[in-house]
């Protein structure tokens, strides 16, 4: 507020601005994961259908991923690991291999790869490392739930002190 | 005088030899055990078996008088600390060899080690084989000097794609025959077998209800030639490839069929509704997928009201495995922008409703 506003007595603007969004929200994660689905869907006509389907599956893993935090709120590490999936593991890889001309995608390469076999093996990576990290949910879930248990158990049972 | 054996005509009798010699085996096989002068039998042990102690000569005879701690098989001395076979004592583990009939690898006529095979040529040994002079194959002959096994063949490597092998990357889920399967958000893809994927026809049929509206079908087919085409039952657009009498997918009324048998022609299917004259539609009701075989998956058309495409089901040819799946996916616009939106960019277009044939 200038000086002049502040003797004319006017009201203070607000400068309350909306808050911004959490890029890390179930929301947040779902609607990139789905952005995601897009992008390999509109380039499935270059990629093998292998290819494909693992990359789709993998988007199926990782939406299980996010719909887990309707439970209890996702772990830090499960918002990173997905997070780089999605804004950046997956689309880097499919991005290279289509950048490659389709003559170049079946030649070995120096490894004994060719460009096919290798965007197979890192779908399959990141299919592996996500797969890791659903488990790692569902066992908090499930070690949620038995705390829940001994709690619910300490509450209501009768004290082994009573007689 | 003995002719020159470097130049005796070859023997081709040798093999012919060798291969009785291995069916005579069983029969000499079984060890005969005679415990009629064997001392008091142990404790549990069963008695040997009538048939054993008149059994031929051949078997183990050890009715006459023994000589002392010559033989590595002594059944009437007592029990030796190691390298004794003695069934009168009471080890539980000579119980078994007491049954002849149970013991067919206990073969004391074979060429064994060469320390057990010295020691029962020893004249002074209780342990009588009978006919010493023919060669007798063991029941387990590993030194067989019969026809060489075939090498062998490396073993196959089974495909994985985390070894870069164009495959499925999970073990997908089935479909079980008789028993329909619904591909819903938690659950949106499975996969049909090789043989559900490689026989008969796979049916697709809408069952949507006069409320959606004006409700179409139609499928984008890419061939594995790389032919892409816009099945459209109601506009002529009804086989793939264009013109053949033998499609790989054909438009029938309110479907498409696929002919299985052609599975290896077809990389992708996608199917979708859609309204021809972009209207709104409710969308409600399923695409109902089946096999010849009663394998059955429902495909839900449910979305918001709205325009567009609603693509529902996709399928895949993945090394000969159809992969479903539901995709639930409505794409604004004309069929052109659902072409896009799922990869079949080399159809050309007339208008964004109609495709260049």
């Amino acid at each position: 507020m200038s000086w002049l506003a502040r003797l004319r007595g006017d009201d203070e603007p607000d400068e309350q601005q909306a808050p911004e969004p959490d890029e890390d929200s179930p929301a947040a994660l779902q609607a990139a994961v789905d952005e995601l689905v897009r992008y390999v869907n509109a380039r499935a006509g270059a990629l093998p259908p292998a290819a494909l389907v693992n990359a789709r599956m993998l988007t199926d893993t990782l939406t299980e991923v996010v719909d887990s935090a309707a439970v209890r709120p996702l772990d830090v590490y499960a918002v990173i690991s997905v997070r780089g999936v999605v804004g950046d593991y997956l689309p880097t890889t499919l991005r290279g291999y289509l950048a490659l001309e389709p003559e170049a995608r079946d030649v070995p390469r120096s490894d004994g790869h060719s460009p096919t076999q290798s965007l197979m093996m890192q779908i399959d990576a990141l299919q592996t490392s996500v797969a890791a990290t659903l488990v790692a949910t569902r066992e908090q879930d499930a070690d949620a739930l038995m705390t829940q248990g001994r709690f619910l158990q300490t509450k209501f049972h009768r004290s082994d002190l009573d007689l | 005088m003995l002719p020159d054996p470097t130049r005796a005509p070859a023997r081709t009798d040798l093999p012919w030899l060798r291969h009785r010699a291995l069916r005579r085996a069983p029969v000499a096989a079984p060890v005969k055990v005679d415990l009629r002068h064997a001392g008091r039998p142990a404790p549990g042990s069963r008695p040997a078996q009538p048939s054993a102690a008149h059994a031929p000569s051949g078997g183990l005879d050890l009715s006459r008088p023994t000589a002392p701690a010559a033989s590595s098989l002594d059944l009437s001395a007592p029990a030796r600390p190691a390298a004794s076979l003695d069934l009168s004592s009471s080890a539980p583990a000579a119980h078994a060899p007491a049954r002849p009939s149970a013991s067919p690898s206990l073969d004391l006529s074979s060429p064994a080690p060469p320390a057990a095979s010295s020691r029962a040529r020893t004249p002074a040994a209780s342990l009588d084989l009978g006919s010493s002079t023919a060669p007798v194959a063991p029941s387990l002959d590993l030194s067989a000097t019969g026809p060489a096994p075939a090498p062998a063949a490396p073993a196959r490597r089974r495909p994985a794609a985390s070894r870069g092998d164009a495959v499925l990357g999970y073990e997908p889920e089935g479909v079980v025959v008789g028993r329909p399967t619904l591909l819903s958000r938690d659950r949106p893809t499975i996969a049909l077998t090789r043989v559900q994927s490689g026989v008969g026809a796979l049916r697709v049929t809408s069952a949507v209800s006069q409320a959606v509206g004006d409700f179409r079908l139609a499928a984008f087919a890419h061939l594995t030639t790389g032919e892409t085409v816009l099945l459209d039952h109601n506009r002529g657009m009804t086989v793939v490839p264009a013109g053949t009498r033998r499609p790989v997918v054909q438009a029938v009324d309110r479907g498409f069929l696929v002919d299985l048998r052609q599975t290896p022609r077809l990389a992708r299917l996608v199917v979708l509704g859609f309204s021809p004259t972009a209207a709104h539609l409710a969308w409600s009701g399923a695409l109902r997928v089946e096999t010849i075989g009663g394998a059955r998956v429902d495909v839900p058309l449910e979305r918001d009201p709205g325009p567009g495409s609603l693509v529902a089901l996709s399928v895949v040819n993945v090394d000969g495995r159809l992969v479903l799946r539901a995709e639930r996916e409505l794409v604004p616009g004309a069929l052109r922008e659902a072409a896009l939106a799922f990869g079949f960019d080399e159809l050309t277009w007339v208008d964004a409703w109609t495709p260049l044939a």
